[in-house]
């Protein structure tokens, strides 16, 4: 999550460091005024007590997070998978405990790889999520956030790798007992050589 | 005061939060079952069905709320005590978390 490999993960670690140093900043903030308050207090008490509650409560939440909610949304629209031309879909199917990905543009029906995804980078890839069992979760840490795979219902995850290599995922929503081992990989391939390495990964499988 | 209008007060008091839960929970609602049910796909010119609905449904909110501001500060006007101005305070917050919770129906993507 905080080296991100594509465009939605990049937003969604900016946002994490934009909160982290505001975080940080408000805490020390708080701490400057704690010690502050234990041993000069009379430099708070220029303040009333009412003009602390109404900057601590009121003005201080209303300058921090309304933007925050305003860059989450934008964030979130961007995310959001719109439909383009460029766009490759791939499907994730979830069950206790594994995952495994179809290829409904490239290969016949059927054909499915276990716990590997593959992907050709430099490419927005819709991967349409769902589950056979109970509720799922689809997150690769480096290139999107987390997206639930829910029996009955189909979900749309935009991701898109830069580089070429091998990406760890897991399952993020707790579903039984192997729910730990429950992980993935997704392997984006040169564009040019994704067609081949999904014919080699598919060999055997088809039923 | 008798019993009576106290109580009107206190309802008042309590209105201006639940038309903002109504709200809510009917934008919530309809946006859901209008992607399902595929509203947003209903076209009429550039305009798609669910948008609209999930607007009016909104706007009929506000101006519930602005009524009840309204009310309600004719109430503190005509004698005021704690539990009024509180109603016509509560009323007014009301009416800006509608705004700022329902705003986003403006703008996002409605479904995927
Ligand atoms: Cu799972």
């Amino acid at each position: 999550m905080l080296d991100p490999a594509g465009p939605a993960a990049q937003h969604v670690s900016s946002l994490w460091w934009a909160m982290f140093f505001g975080a940080a900043f408000l805490f020390a903030l708080v701490m400057v005024l704690l010690a502050i308050a234990t041993r000069r207090p009379r430099l708070l008490a220029a303040w009333s007590e009412r003009s602390w509650l109404v900057a601590g409560g009121l003005v201080l939440p209303a300058l921090v997070l309304p933007p925050l909610t305003v860059y989450g949304l934008v964030i979130g629209e961007r995310a959001t998978p719109v439909a383009s031309a460029d766009v490759l879909r791939v499907e994730a199917v979830g069950r206790r405990w594994l995952w495994e990905f179809a290829y409904p543009e490239q290969a016949p029906e059927g054909a499915r790889t276990r716990t590997v995804l593959h992907i050709p980078a430099g490419r927005p890839v819709d991967v349409h999520i769902r589950s056979e069992d109970v509720i799922h979760s689809f997150w690769v840490p480096r290139l999107a956030g987390k997206m639930d795979a829910i029996p009955g219902h189909v979900n749309v995850l935009r991701i898109q790798v830069d580089q070429p290599g091998v990406y760890r995922g897991v399952c993020a929503e707790f579903c039984g007992l192997e729910h730990a081992t429950m992980s993935f990989i997704v392997r984006a391939h040169p564009g040019g050589d994704y067609a081949n390495a999904l014919r080699e990964a598919l060999e055997g499988t088809t039923p | 005061m008798t019993p009576h209008r106290a109580t009107l007060d206190l309802a008042l008091f309590c209105a201006g939060f639940l038309i903002w839960s109504s709200a809510f929970l009917a934008l919530y609602g309809v946006q859901g079952l209008g992607c399902s049910a595929g509203w947003a796909d209903v076209r009429f010119g550039s305009v798609t069905l669910l948008r609209p609905l999930l607007i009016a449904i909104w706007v009929a909110h506000l101006a519930a709320l602005l009524a009840l501001a309204f009310w309600t500060r004719r109430r503190m006007r005509d004698g005021a005590n704690f539990l009024r101005r509180a109603a016509y305070a509560m009323s007014c917050v009301a009416g800006l978390a509608t705004i700022w919770t329902g705003a986003p129906i403006l703008g996002l993507t409605m479904c995927n």
